[in-house]
């Protein structure tokens, strides 16, 4: 049902109908009409649209205003129509929306009150509500950077205020996987005035809740105003803890901003874990301040490395935007440039088969390089590494330690290698190289927990040799995530989940966000092709994946998942455009987990994917512009 | 050099210890890699008390035989040695008719912002030259002689652009000669010329090789790229920096596929209800001062900004106010129609009402304003593709028309009353156009089919862009009857393939994404010489690369086009006899050098293998 009264009239003058006559002629009324705007070319014609929108069984359709009466806009319509608005991701709990929307100015919405537990949440949610509010401010076009306020308002948009209250009950400050995300989110508007309230155990709750009441605003093309929905009652909670997202930044480098720009964007998709695989072979690009020659010698420049200053200031970053910065350091493969000051200074050669070629013998990708996990030197190097990670990134909940695509081949043509494993009785097999791989990971896992204060924390590694059905000899299912990168009817899930181990999803099938793409090296598809659509990420179930091998969802088991951007034919010039909209089906995947597929949440991911590029996201078109204009019509049957 | 190699080496020696250097002056030491240039590659080596080694821009200008130029040029000896020089010392002076040289103040004016933007600190506005710099380099001085030999100042097929620049230098100078048939051809030298530039670390300045001769010219006259601006609007900057680019990569033609069913874009003084009712929003317009703008910074640049309206089909959103205006009627037939299957190839439908004589009234209008939007036109694209015969035959008043007329309602009639809509479009068209016949692009099709085109298409009136896929045997069979051709195979030159499906799931119909190899090495004359036994070289006018934008819009735009134009660029402009394979390096550094450019262009390989080159093999 319409209010017309959400309707404008302030620019009465400007629902200028057509009506009837010689063609020629009427323009003659229109043209001072248009022209006047038209000349300075400032982009808009001052008249309204011809066209409007109508709710129709829950789908906004696209008609001809027909001079009696005005519908509304677009946004209007999107925001009061479906029964799921233009939330994104969908809550889970209970879902209430009003059909009506009320006007409002950007400096009348203001944090009327905050009760927290103590004085770090209360700023926290000081900081999640400014974040709010800037985004609510996007929403306005922009002329010269700066937002445009149309008007003049009505008497009602101007006086009316919306005031949010917050209440937190808990005094967690850091994510962990246990961490409550949930929040109730309510509405509800008296004469001049709309309250929000936001109830959350946690400050993390409490920041999702702003991130939908966003969504509840949009901008009105007709008045120039923002407008909120009028009544809403929404509780709502992930159904998975782990949500995430995998960059590489060390076949190409992202700059800050970028990183900033994606966990921006996480936050939009209530996403919580930034997963940061920092370093790899081809370059080393963090600075260390007891070992700066790490990324002396494997930055591709010095403008190309992140210092800790930066590095703190994107945990701080994440942190307020309910986002983990999960460092990953992967060892005892994809390692390699950073390491060649080593030999130098005596320390001996502590990675192998640097550059080595022909590559193939001696890596999965390249340039090559491994660790020499039999000079001792190694460990000293590697506990240093730790340590300022841990510092860096502290307080760390999880490690990610790598640990993917060893080539035994690199270890068994290295003579000092061959010659230690000589000396030490050690048959050069597979099974004695694997033992070895592990022992360097047990030792690994020591030098984090010293690095970490003593403290034990669950560590994550990729699936590799060390995974399959022996797994149990190698890693302990108590300290151990398995991240899994194969494909979705790979067996090794059903062998990690009946052995009890917990493990994320980042089934390359689905997930991997750099498929599809031509290869890197040769000519045709990349080995990973065809593109993962944004499609097949939303139906990718881990509900579906684990009941497949294990006849139940496992739950307790199954963290969640990610999406891996891994760089190597991506940097910042087309980074949005491969992380978003594909994330975001991913984040409505894990955060709702719904029975339906993609198809009945195209609609609303079309819009959420506008509001990414209000915010200032390069997020991907799927697209015609038409489709968001004209719901449900780019259809296939 | 900033600080001293030797006082720099010091800290490097606590690695171990906990000296928590100040990150910032860590930094200006010198890397500690350097470069050898060994057999046209450049080879990363330890810089620690090695005298010989240059910077990575230094080497990547001297080492190979073409230098990094892009596209390769026909002829070309690159210097082994670089001289030091600083942006603020350039001078020109040129040898030119004054409208030739108006044109060439404004494509210095642009060298010079190209060569400020090789700065890594570089910012509009800005200085971010800081130095500080020896005397060497601040006496140095680039000298700039051009002269152009004829008055042109439109492009058109005829147009020579061929160039020839020599650079020496003399002590403290460098000259640059530029001497060119055309403008045109001056231009391009000024690109070549800013590509024996690069920026020098740790100097902060320019640099530039020494001596160089490069004589140029194109193979193909017509090359292009078309953007569609209906499906989804892009913005005026992003064109821009679309014309910015081609000219960089020598492009010539922006083919502007600006109207579809999907959206009009377009502001006509005279039919503003076009865009009133067909545009996305009022923000989503392209105004005359728009047009004009872009018309005139391609022709800058040296790219024809060439329109494309698409008649019959691909027309719709736009059209819809006709109907109610008392005299007009419906002048467009199955627009938004549903199930959109039955009418068209993808959502939405709309096709011209034929049966309407309005209907030609109004698209001459259009024309008239197009003609003064985008004149003077040399080419006029009439688009002409996947009408669908289903529309207008379901359409009562089309098939009562058809009826009336006697032309019965079979396939073959209504290509005939097709074909006639086409020769009264060109009427139209050259009516619009002072009488002066433009000669017309249309797109493979049905009249275009087997046995149709001469029917149809006068061969002197019309060139012919294929679409279809490159074993497509129509080529042969049009070249075979002298019709002039521009490639644009989907299974090379589509730029749109390879991501998902958006309508239905799955991936896109052109799938997979074309790689820039691929792109690279698709040859218009090994088709024509598979299908007809000779290269056809009077006939082939070059090719194009499109980019639909049914799932593409500002966000994406720079990253699908480029690098991958720019590999349409060499193959169409040097036409290598050689696959990509040689080419990589140079292609790797001229995207970097494009990024510099403000251009975000999609990276195809980790930074590792511009560091490392010839190492990124398979």
């Amino acid at each position: 049902m319409w209010r017309l009264s959400s309707v404008p009239s302030e620019h009465a003058n400007d629902n200028t109908m057509f009506p009837g006559g010689m063609l020629r002629l009427r323009w003659v009324m229109l043209l001072p009409c248009l022209l006047l705007v038209s000349v300075p070319f400032s982009a808009t014609f001052r008249v309204a649209s011809p066209w409007g929108w109508r709710c129709v069984n829950e789908t906004c359709v696209k008609e001809e205003n027909d001079g009696l009466q005005t519908l509304p806009h677009l946004s209007t319509c999107k925001l009061t129509c479906a029964r799921d608005g233009v939330l994104w991701p969908r809550p889970t709990g209970i879902l209430q929306l009003g059909d009506q929307t009320v006007h409002f100015l950007l400096e009348s919405l203001t944090l009327q009150g905050v009760t927290a537990p103590n004085d770090e949440i209360k700023q926290l949610i000081k900081k999640a509500f400014h974040i709010f509010k800037d985004h609510v401010a996007k929403n306005l076009p922009e002329e010269g950077g700066r937002p445009l306020l149309m008007g003049p308002f009505r008497k009602k948009t101007r006086i009316h205020r919306v005031m949010v209250e917050v209440t937190v009950t808990e005094r967690a400050t850091r994510l962990s996987l246990e961490t409550s995300e949930a929040y109730t989110l309510g509405v509800t508007t008296l004469g001049p005035h709309t309250n929000a309230t936001i109830l959350a155990s946690n400050f993390f709750g409490a920041r999702h809740a702003l991130e939908t009441l966003s969504q509840l605003i949009e901008y009105d093309e007709a008045t120039g105003a923002l407008q909120i929905l009028s009544t809403a009652a929404i509780s709502d909670s992930p159904v998975f803890k782990y949500r995430g997202i995998l960059l590489d930044t060390s076949r190409n480098f992202f700059p800050v901003k970028a990183i900033e720009r994606t966990l921006d964007t996480m936050a939009a998709n209530k996403l919580n874990t930034f997963h940061w695989h920092i370093t790899d072979t081809q370059t080393f690009p963090l600075y260390l301040e007891s070992l700066p020659n790490m990324a002396y010698y494997g930055a591709y420049s010095s403008r190309k490395v992140y210092y800790p200053a930066d590095i703190r200031h994107l945990v701080e970053y994440g942190r307020v935007r309910g986002v983990r910065v999960l460092p990953e350091f992967d060892a005892p493969a994809h390692v390699g440039n950073g390491w060649q000051w080593t030999k130098k200074y005596g320390l001996g050669e502590l990675v192998l088969c640097l550059d080595k070629q022909p590559w193939k013998l001696y890596c999965w990708g390249r340039p090559c390089g491994q660790l020499n996990i039999v000079n001792n030197n190694t460990y000293l190097v590697l506990g240093q590494i730790y340590k300022e990670m841990v510092d860096l990134f502290s307080p760390l909940d999880m490690f990610h330690f790598g640990g993917d695509e060893v080539k035994i081949n690199c270890w068994n043509t290295t003579e000092e290698f061959v010659a230690y494993m000589e000396e030490n009785g050690l048959s050069r097999d597979l099974q004695t190289f694997h033992d070895m791989w592990a022992d360097f990971q047990r030792k690994a896992l020591k030098l984090l927990t010293s690095a970490n204060g003593g403290k034990n924390i669950p560590g994550i590694v990729w699936t590799s040799s060390l995974t399959d059905e022996n797994i149990l000899k190698y890693l302990d299912p108590q300290q151990y995530i398995i991240q899994v990168w194969t494909t979705a009817d790979d067996p090794t899930i059903g062998n990690l989940l009946n052995k009890g181990y917990r493990i994320i999803l980042s089934n390359y099938d689905s997930l991997y966000l750099d498929c599809g793409n031509a290869d890197t090296y040769r000519s045709g598809e990349s080995w990973c092709g065809p593109y993962n659509p944004w499609q097949t990420v939303y139906d990718n179930s881990p509900d579906k994946i684990a009941t497949h091998f294990t006849g139940s969802p496992q739950r307790n088991l199954v963290l969640g998942a990610e999406a891996p951007l891994w760089s190597e034919s991506v940097d910042v010039g087309s980074l949005d455009a491969k992380l978003w909209p594909r994330g975001s089906a991913l984040a409505e995947r894990l955060w709702t987990n719904p029975l339906t597929n993609w198809e009945s949440a195209e609609i609303r991911l079309i819009h959420h994917r506008q509001r990414m590029v209000t915010r200032g996201v390069r997020a991907d078109r799927i697209q015609p512009q038409w489709c968001h204009q004209n719901e449900g019509l780019c259809y296939l049957k | 050099m900033r600080g001293s190699f030797a006082c720099g080496v010091a800290p490097l020696l606590l690695t171990l210890i906990l000296a928590p250097a100040a990150t910032t002056t860590f930094f200006s030491l010198p890397s500690p890699w350097g470069y050898r240039c060994d057999v046209g590659r450049c080879i990363k080596e330890d810089n620690t008390g090695v005298e010989d080694l240059v910077t990575l821009n230094t080497c990547k200008l001297t080492c190979g035989p073409f230098g990094v130029l892009w596209p390769q040029p026909k002829s070309a000896t690159v210097g082994k040695e670089v001289v030091q020089f600083l942006p603020s010392n350039i001078t020109h002076k040129t040898s030119c008719a004054p409208a030739v040289c108006e044109l060439l103040e404004q494509a210095v004016v642009i060298f010079k912002d190209n060569l400020q933007r090789y700065h890594p600190d570089y910012a509009a506005g800005l200085t971010p030259w800081k130095g500080p710099w020896g005397p060497a380099t601040v006496g140095h001085t680039l000298n700039l002689d051009v002269t152009v030999n004829t008055d042109a100042t439109r492009l058109s097929l005829e147009t020579d652009e061929s160039y020839s620049l020599s650079v020496s230098t003399t002590g403290q100078t460098t000259t640059a000669i530029i001497i060119t048939a055309t403008y045109f051809g001056a231009r391009h030298a000024l690109e070549t010329l800013s590509q024996l530039v690069e920026y020098q670390e740790y100097q902060d300045s320019l640099m530039i090789v020494s001596t160089a001769e490069v004589s140029d010219s194109p193979v193909f006259k017509y090359r292009g790229l078309i953007l569609d601006t209906s499906r989804n609007f892009i913005g005026v900057e992003a064109i821009e920096r679309t014309l910015d680019t081609m000219a960089a990569n020598k492009l010539n033609s922006f083919h502007w596929h600006i109207t579809d069913s999907h959206s009009f874009p377009l502001y006509l003084e005279s039919l503003p209800k076009m865009s009133y009712y067909g545009a996305y929003s009022s923000r989503h317009v392209y105004y005359p001062a728009d047009i004009r703008h872009l018309v005139e910074y391609g022709r800058v640049r040296g790219v024809r900004v060439l329109p494309e309206f698409d008649a019959p089909a691909h027309v719709g959103n736009g059209w819809q106010w006709t109907e109610k205006e008392e005299g007009l009627g419906k002048l467009a037939v199955c627009v938004n129609r549903e199930p959109w299957q039955s009418y068209c190839v993808e959502p939405p439908c709309g096709q011209l009402n034929l049966a309407n004589p309005n209907m030609y009234k109004l698209l001459g209008q259009i024309y008239d304003e197009m003609v003064q939007l985008f004149s003077p036109l040399d080419l006029f694209h009439y688009g002409g593709d996947e009408v669908n015969l289903n529309c207008w035959n379901t359409t009562a008043e089309i098939v009562a028309w058809m009826t009336e007329n006697n032309n019965g309602l079979d396939a073959d009639a209504y290509y005939v009353q097709w074909g006639t809509f086409q020769e009264r479009a060109r009427q139209l068209l050259t009516t619009a156009n002072g009488e002066k016949e433009v000669t017309g692009i249309l797109w493979t099709s049905h009249l275009t089919e087997a046995g149709h085109v001469d029917r149809f298409l006068n061969n002197s009136q019309y060139i012919i862009q294929i679409w279809t896929t490159g074993d497509d045997p129509v080529i042969g069979e049009l070249l075979k009857k002298n019709y002039r051709v521009i490639f644009s195979t989907y299974d090379s030159w589509y730029l749109d393939c390879g991501m998902g499906a958006w309508v239905g799931e799955g991936n896109n119909w052109c799938s997979p994404y074309k790689g820039w190899q691929k792109v690279y090495d698709f040859s218009p004359y090994e088709i024509a010489i598979n299908q007809t036994g000779a290269d056809q070289r009077d006939l082939i006018m070059g090719g194009e690369a499109a980019l639909w934008t049914e799932q593409v819009d500002d966000t994406a735009v720079d990253s699908k086009l480029w690098p991958r134009g720019a590999a349409l660029a060499e193959r169409l402009w040097t036409n290598p006899s050689a696959n990509w394979k040689p080419a990589e390096t140079r292609f790797i550094h001229n995207r970097q050098r494009l990024v510099k450019r403000g251009v975000m262009a999609e990276r195809i390989q980790p930074e590792w293998c511009h560091q490392n080159e010839g190492l990124c093999y398979l």
